[in-house]
């Protein structure tokens, strides 16, 4: 629910239980000065008539009755009805009997008195209510209006700002002014904190790119060590436990050759974005792949329109040699693997069983590794932040016992 | 071939001065980008190495004197760094190659070859081994002036081995020479082995010679 739509609500329903409450005292209120009023109008009445009595005049008030020898002291002062013969129907009235010893006499003296029914009363106050809650929620929903369409505008606009802000693009974040204190506190606030983020994610940034080149320097040592050491006669057991320490520094070389590239990628502009034909470089890598695939007995299928592109040739070099040897890993000898190039879209499928871990997890650093997999759990995110420099984006589905991993390509040529 | 490696990290640069020294290379040491500046001022190489990351310096910075010595000399950068950047502005500088650590040494060994070949040679050399020509050239093998029709990939491994020979080659560093980039994405060396058997063939074949040897779990060794 919006926060407008909200206080909006929370404003009627206070403003309905307020006004309904007021409604009720109003009437209340004014029903009792009003009796008040019509009760001492009709006393004056009654002395009016009782003077006349003591002064023997004949008495001849309207709606008056006197009649005499009847004395019970009681002074009542009620509402009564009589029959309207004009109207047709009955009127409510106002009565006031008093008892009185005028000239050693005993009297009753009533006196009556028209007034508008108190239900018309409540309806035309009811009336009056509704009318002015109406306007009310017309005026709201006018001044709400008018509120979201300046004084939350660059609220809004400063949302939408934020939602497409990544600490990874280099842009500064500038956010719309306004003049609402508190909105103003916020871009402060929302500024700040983007600027401690950005500082803390590039010394991150920095240190993974150091520790990597830092870890170069060992790896090539060791490397060149252990190619000394292959020179030497070896027994066959120093011969084996060398072999394994070669083939572990070789995976700890690619994990920090990847963890490199993704750092660079983060941060780096690639300076070699030019046009290049897809389909010639997406060929050419097939080429080169082609061997390796016949040797998993595997026939990749391949359908490639001409398509240019602007792009790093590098990057898509290693992106489309990344999704291949995916694909290529992850294929069971003699199953269905294919490529796909249109204008729009490079695609990869290949056959094989449902993932076994989440979709989520297919394109997180170390995170996508099954038991069969010799890879080193880097390619896909590598293969996503190639795509996201280019502003690609990489989709995976699976269908009909298929892996589909497609490339939406944009600044084709 | 006189060749000048700058590196200041003295396990490679003993690494280096031992191998290429057996190749029969002239090779010269220098750690420091002061040391390696005075050398480069003072010497002809044909080939000089160049490591970025000095402790006095960018190695960066020493190309442009080098240029300036000798039209002729090779340039070979590298550096702790697979970044692109650095790479092309090495080769603006005036670099003909770039080498990222970690690097294997025959590879470095291949590179140096190829680049003394193309500059110093100017490509018109040709190389024999036992009754063996190749031709750089056309890249092409001849035994006994019968050319002996090798693929892509097993003249590049050919070359790799005779670079190389009486060195046990390893198999990722083979994979790394033929398939470049492409290698870290092997899962296996099975590919390596299918060229590698198919070469060795046709050099039985021509010569009733057995060049390649198995060294078991190490790699190969190419000896005439």
């Amino acid at each position: 629910m919006k926060l407008l739509t909200k206080t909006s609500l929370h404003y009627l329903w206070v403003s309905g239980v307020l006004l309904l409450a007021s409604c009720f005292l109003w009437f209340v209120l004014l029903k009792r000065d009003i009796s008040a009023e019509i009760k001492e109008q009709l006393e004056l009445e009654a002395e009016l008539v009782i003077h006349e009595i003591k002064e023997g005049n004949p008495i001849n008030f309207p709606l008056v009755k006197i009649e005499q020898g009847q004395n019970n002291a009681v002074k009542i002062f009620k509402d009564t009805v009589i029959f309207d013969p004009l109207q047709q129907k009955n009127e409510d009235y106002y009565l006031l009997t008093q008892s009185r010893i005028i000239n050693n006499r005993p009297y009753r003296i009533t006196v009556t008195t028209a007034h508008i029914g108190w239900a018309e009363y409540f309806k035309a106050i009811m009336y009056m209510f509704v009318i002015l809650v109406s306007l009310l929620i017309c005026g709201g929903v006018g001044v709400n209006y008018l509120i979201s369409k300046n004084i939350w505008r660059p609220f809004l606009k400063n949302m939408a700002i934020l939602k497409g802000f990544s600490l990874a693009k280099n842009q500064d974040l500038a956010l719309v002014k306004s003049d609402i204190n508190e909105f103003e506190e916020l871009n402060a606030v929302m500024t700040d904190f983007v600027t401690q983020a950005r500082r803390e994610y590039k010394s991150l940034q920095e240190f993974s790119e150091n520790a990597s080149h830092e870890l170069q320097t060992p790896i090539s040592i060791i490397r060149a060590r252990l190619e000394s050491i292959s020179q030497l006669p070896l027994d066959t057991k120093a011969a084996s436990y060398l072999v394994d320490a070669k083939q572990s520094l070789d995976r700890l070389s690619k994990v920090n050759k990847g963890l490199l590239l993704l750092a660079k990628l983060e941060h780096d502009n690639f300076p070699d974005l030019q046009r290049i034909s897809l389909s010639v470089t997406v060929t050419d890598i097939i080429d080169q792949f082609e061997e390796l695939f016949n040797s998993k007995r595997l026939h990749l299928k391949h359908d490639i329109q001409p398509v240019t592109i602007n792009a790093s040739p590098h990057l898509v070099n290693i992106m489309v040699s990344n999704l291949l040897s995916n694909m290529r890993n992850h294929t069971e000898p003699g199953k269905f693997v294919a490529v796909a190039l249109s204008p729009d879209k490079l695609m990869f499928v290949n056959e094989g069983k449902l993932l076994t871990f989440s979709e989520d997890a297919l394109f997180t650093r170390f995170k996508n590794k099954d038991a069969a997999s010799t890879g080193i759990g880097l390619g896909l995110s590598i293969i996503k932040q190639i795509c996201l420099v280019h502003g690609w984006v990489i989709n995976y589905g699976y269908s009909n016992g298929r892996h589909h991993f497609t490339v939406f390509l944009k600044n084709v040529i | 071939m006189k060749v000048l490696f700058i590196e200041d990290e003295p396990v490679l640069a003993d690494e280096m001065l031992g191998y290429f020294s057996t190749q029969g290379y002239l090779c010269e040491v220098a750690s420091t980008f002061s040391g390696a500046s005075e050398k480069i001022a003072n010497y002809a190489y044909d080939i000089v190495v160049v490591d970025i990351g000095l402790p006095d310096g960018s190695g960066m910075q020493l190309i442009p004197s080098v240029v300036a010595q000798s039209n002729e000399t090779g340039i070979m950068i590298l550096s702790a760094k697979h970044s692109l950047p650095d790479k092309l502005e090495g080769l603006k500088l005036g670099a003909d190659d770039y080498v990222t650590k970690p690097f294997y040494v025959e590879e470095l060994n291949a590179r140096l070859h190829a680049l003394y070949r193309r500059k110093t040679l100017k490509g018109t050399h040709q190389i024999v081994f036992d009754s063996f020509v190749v031709d750089p050239q056309s890249k092409t093998l001849f035994h006994k002036n019968k050319e002996i029709s090798l693929t892509k990939k097993e003249y590049q491994l050919l070359l790799y081995f005779i670079v190389n020979k009486e060195r046990v080659v390893s198999k990722p560093s083979i994979a790394e020479h033929v398939w470049g980039d492409y290698a870290d994405q092997l899962d296996n060396f099975d590919a390596v082995y299918v060229h590698l058997m198919n070469l060795r063939k046709k050099l039985n074949k021509a010569s009733g010679k057995d060049y390649i040897k198995t060294v078991y779990g190490m790699g190969y060794r190419f000896s005439s």
